[in-house]
């Protein structure tokens, strides 16, 4: 019994300490070696949408009400 | 709001693709990404909605099944994106193949998005340090760069799932407990 509970929790650590580190520097590895192409993957394509939304944002705490209008409320 | 949700969910799908596609040395042209990551992406929030509700439905249980549901359900996503799989085939699928592993995952899925948080509140506090001082235009611009890095160091949640679904695909994983 106390065997099987050391063998658990032997195997426990294991996970704890190696697989799941391993999985994550693998990931960080790729991450970092892609990084920039994947931001020029996303930023075209995400950049304009954030830009919008952030005026529209500014825009309405500034009191202009216009552009929220056009926009609609979907941003 | 919702644009953003959208937008959101389009640069998952995106990084999905395009990690498969280069752990898998497949070369595939940026229209051809583009073009499969905006199909994916209504399964995709029909999905989110879907393990949300599990999550929840989880959460009712003194809240530890929710978390363990949500760590067997998010790799359906990439069963979703890069095999073209329905979404209940896709949780399904998920929850058969991750549920033996699912305490690993959600450790290196915390661990990593404690380090994102971390790294986006530098970020933030970076840059309003600098928008601070800058005029309207500027300041709407570098805010929105802010976002957009922050959203790109977000994908690194997706780039590790795609990892464990690397990992459970290489033969002998199912065996081995992987």
């Amino acid at each position: 019994m106390v065997q099987t509970q050391l063998g658990a929790v032997k195997q426990l650590r294991e996970i704890l300490m190696w697989r799941v580190w391993q999985t994550l520097g693998e990931s960080l590895f790729f991450f970092r070696r892609h990084f920039f192409v994947l931001a020029g993957l996303l930023a075209p394509v995400v950049l304009p949408f954030f830009v919008l939304s952030e005026y529209r944002t500014l825009a309405v705490l500034h009191g202009d009400d216009k552009l929220h209008k056009t926009l609609g409320s979907w941003w | 709001m919702v644009v953003n949700a959208l937008v959101g969910v389009f640069a998952g799908a995106l990084t999905t693709l395009y990690t498969v596609a280069e752990i898998d040395g497949d070369l595939r042209s940026r229209t051809d990404l583009m073009r499969g990551a905006l199909l994916a992406v209504p399964a995709l929030m029909a999905l989110q909605l879907l393990v949300f509700f599990a999550f929840l439905g989880g959460a009712l249980f003194f809240i530890v099944p929710g978390f363990w549901l949500l760590a067997c359900l998010l790799p359906a996503s990439v069963y979703v994106v890069a095999e073209r799989q329905p979404v209940p085939q896709a949780m399904q699928r998920s929850f058969v193949t991750f549920r033996p592993m699912a305490w690993e995952l959600l450790m290196a899925l915390v661990l990593a998005f404690a380090g994102i948080l971390m790294m986006g509140l530098l970020v933030t506090v970076a840059a309003s340090l600098i928008t601070g001082l800058s005029s309207l235009p500027l300041r709407v611009l570098l805010d929105a760069l802010t976002e957009t890095l922050c959203l790109l160091l977000s994908q690194f949640l997706q780039v590790l799932l795609v990892r464990y679904y690397d990992r459970q695909r290489q033969p002998g994983a199912v065996e081995s407990g992987l």
